[in-house]
């Protein structure tokens, strides 16, 4: 297996992994607070529509499209995923926005849980939908991934099984801990998977440019799958370098998430 | 109504992000180096390494202007 296929199967991991760490919050909030078998259920449900999703917008794209366009499409939304990431992880990093709290989101959703009342049926509706949408919402960006890594490395079952490891280890981590992972640094994950998105996304929107010359034939790097790492190491420089000037360049103003509280990296 | 614009909202938020500057920088190197491809004037070796360039040089620009704002 070549960078590519390494590259596409770590990625996946490390993207999963963080989307399913975040869905696991709070579907044990549920569990804990209202009814575990609605969870489970919540959770099955969006599962197989995730799935569902994965096989349609998988199939149109294989089959609609020539394949410099979907390096372009895909390599576009990689970047446009890959960035956000990685700007978040270096104003986080750099002591500009607050770090994602598992904890702090833990407590939120118990405290709407417990909110909501009881309900007395034998599916809790409200336990349900609430772990649908978590793991739906939260895993729509993993189907992304796996699909556009899948299709322009030409190895969706690859994709899959990078996607699938991480989903069994943080079933088996949520099962063991029986509580939030907080003890996981999401934050330096989403900095790896960030990295990775905007290597890739570099990578395949350039080539994918090609579609718009005579005979749509892809624009090739000068090193080939080599690029790769060098993007991987020029984004890495980057990155650290903002965040070390960011950190020197006077007091900082904290931004907030919505949904993410807790303290600022220091 | 509400289900369609939260279904628009959906889609913002999965594409867009919190920060639309970021595909509007993403959007502005690609379409540089579109221009430049269809120019001719470069060899691939060298369009890709500009193009990597500018998509670097628009996402710190974006970066720098949030920090500038806050």
């Amino acid at each position: 297996m070549g960078a590519v296929g390494w590259g596409l199967i770590a990625t996946t991991f490390v993207a999963c992994f963080v989307e399913m760490v975040e869905a696991a919050t709070i579907v044990m909030a549920m569990g804990f607070s209202r009814s575990w078998r609605s969870a489970v259920l919540g959770t099955l449900a969006a599962v197989a529509a995730l799935a569902v999703v994965t096989a349609i917008a998988g199939y149109a794209l294989a089959t609609w499209l020539p394949e410099s366009l979907v390096q372009l499409v895909v390599g576009a939304l990689l970047l446009s995923f890959g960035l956000q990431w990685l700007r978040k992880a270096v104003l986080r990093s750099s002591g500009r926005k607050t770090i994602h709290d598992e904890d702090a989101i833990y407590r939120e959703e118990l405290a709407a849980a417990e909110a909501a009342g009881e309900q007395g049926k034998r599916v809790d509706l409200f336990a349900f939908l609430v772990s649908f949408k978590g793991v739906f919402l939260e895993g729509m960006e993993v189907v992304f991934i796996v699909i556009t890594f899948g299709l322009n490395a030409g190895d969706v079952p690859a994709a899959v099984v990078g996607a699938a490891a991480a989903i069994l280890c943080v079933l088996a981590l949520a099962v063991v801990v029986r509580r939030p992972l907080s003890m996981i640094d999401e934050n330096l994950l989403k900095y790896g998977v960030g990295l990775l998105l905007a290597t890739f996304g570099t990578f395949w929107a350039v080539e994918g440019l090609g579609v718009f010359r005579e005979g749509h034939a892809s624009v090739e790097w000068a090193l080939s799958d080599a690029t790769l790492f060098v993007l991987l190491v020029g984004w890495l420089l980057v990155s650290q370098l903002l965040i070390r000037v960011l950190r020197s360049s006077g007091p900082a103003v904290v931004e907030r998430d919505d949904r993410e509280q807790g303290q600022v990296i220091a | 109504m509400n289900a369609l614009r939260a279904f628009g909202r959906f889609w913002y938020d999965l594409v867009v992000g919190d920060d639309w500057k970021i595909p509007v920088a993403v959007l502005i190197a690609l379409v540089t180096t579109g221009i430049l491809m269809m120019l001719g004037w470069f060899a691939d070796g060298l369009l890709t390494a500009i193009g990597a360039v500018l998509v670097v040089a628009a996402f710190v620009l974006s970066l720098g202007i949030d920090v500038r704002r806050s």
